[in-house]
């Protein structure tokens, strides 16, 4: 037997408490048909639990406030991430199942073959209401938090679902008139495509009504030390001419930093913050005593 | 091959000997850069606000491989290894010089003092 209006809307409100008691900044629900619109098949949520009719994303800060103002830029290079928001997801599945007996996953999030993740996390942010698609490296903007890590549980339990923002974040104010003046937000000064860096687009009207972003690059930077930089450091050894050169780069201490990321899974990702410490959405945050 | 376009026990497809699936190098250099302009490693107008007809999107392994007629295994083998080809070695000190020069720049003079561009040569 389902559940009336009320119910689902007592339930969905409790299930929101558990996922910030359990770790989320914030909590919202998408329907789970309203990936359709944006992606293919194979990426929807039902392609992974049929039956599928909501999903519950959880997004959860990153560094400390005041690690954006370490004099150590490397501070945040490995206390970036936490997964807080992988564990409030689980929570939430596990709820789910325990408690109503629908059916429950953590959606797949991590990539399984090369940098495609089998869900996006982002577009479930963007239809779950928690923010939306910024310049920057198309990275989600809360608009109270700015950068936010995201995650979710997909479940076949019908709850009500959030509303998309009706407003774009990005671009911000300030941000449309330094583009006004000098054709380029913080982002996209600090990290320009066309000058080695990740990102361009054009706004008009204060809409963002173009965007670019390079991700391959984008990735030699924010996963600067793990899997990619271990491999090409293989690469290396294998074509080294003699023992002493692939001792050299054996014993380097970049090596030991890519294995480190890869060993202590979460100095893998995050490891640049650049076009984020620019941006201005959330900014306000950071000023403590 | 078998007739169901499975390998057969005395045929086994390259790459299947050690269970791990190999393009070849002259399907790799063919298709290299067509799959990872169709993929989403360059990401175009893909925000959500953007009206339909501009707003775009990549397309999935098995898009790819239908459009140039190909395995859809081969296509997610040459994505992976061209996604991880699209820079060198040398680019990931270079990022690392970079963010020591992006932050540098934020802390010293904010917003009006960003270091923009290629990034610093390498201090070693």
């Amino acid at each position: 037997m389902g559940l009336d209006d009320e119910q689902a809307a007592v339930a969905t409100d409790a299930i929101k408490q558990l996922a910030l008691d359990s770790g989320a900044t914030v909590v919202g629900i998408a329907a789970a048909g309203a990936f359709n619109e944006y992606v293919p098949e194979g990426h929807r949520p039902t392609d992974f639990l049929p039956g599928a009719q909501s999903v519950v994303v959880a997004g959860s800060l990153g560094p400390s406030n005041a690690a954006w103002q370490s004099p150590n830029r490397r501070l945040m290079e490995i206390t970036g991430y936490d997964f807080r928001e992988n564990v409030a997801s689980l929570v939430v599945a596990e709820h789910i199942e325990t408690a109503h007996g629908y059916q429950a996953i953590q959606a797949p999030a991590l990539p399984t073959s090369g940098q495609h993740p089998p869900m996006s996390m982002m577009l479930a942010a963007v239809l779950s209401g928690l923010g939306t698609r910024s310049i920057a490296a198309n990275i989600i903007l809360n608009p109270t938090y700015g950068l936010l890590y995201y995650a979710a549980a997909i479940t076949t339990m019908p709850l009500v679902p959030d509303h998309q923002l009706e407003d774009n974040v990005c671009p911000a104010r300030s941000c449309v008139k330094m583009y006004e003046m000098e054709g380029k937000t913080p982002c996209m000064a600090v990290c320009p495509a066309d000058e080695g860096g990740c990102i361009d687009a054009t706004i008009e009207g204060g809409e963002i009504s173009s965007s670019y972003f390079n991700r391959e690059r984008c990735s030699t930077r924010a996963m600067n030390f793990g899997i990619r930089g271990h491999i090409k450091q293989v690469e290396l050894l294998t074509a080294a001419d003699d023992i002493e050169e692939a001792k050299a780069v054996l014993h380097s201490d970049d090596f030991r930093r890519n294995l480190a990321a890869i060993g202590r899974y979460k100095e893998s990702v995050a490891q640049c913050f650049e076009c984020m410490r620019v941006c201005p959405v959330g900014r306000y945050r950071r000023n403590l005593k | 091959m078998t007739g169901s376009g499975q390998p057969s026990p005395s045929q086994p497809a390259r790459g299947e000997l050690t269970g791990f699936h190999v393009v070849d190098p002259e399907l790799y250099r063919q298709h290299r850069a067509q799959i990872v302009r169709m993929s989403n490693s360059h990401q175009v107008d893909i925000n959500e606000f953007l009206p339909d007809g501009v707003r775009k999107r990549a397309m999935t392994d098995a898009e790819i491989a239908e459009r140039l007629g190909l395995d859809v295994r081969d296509v997610t083998e040459i994505r992976v290894v061209a996604e991880h080809d699209e820079y060198p070695i040398e680019e990931y000190e270079a990022s690392a010089r970079f963010k020591d020069a992006a932050s540098a720049s934020y802390r010293e003079g904010g917003v009006k003092n960003l270091y923009g561009g290629r990034p610093a040569p390498t201090k070693r």
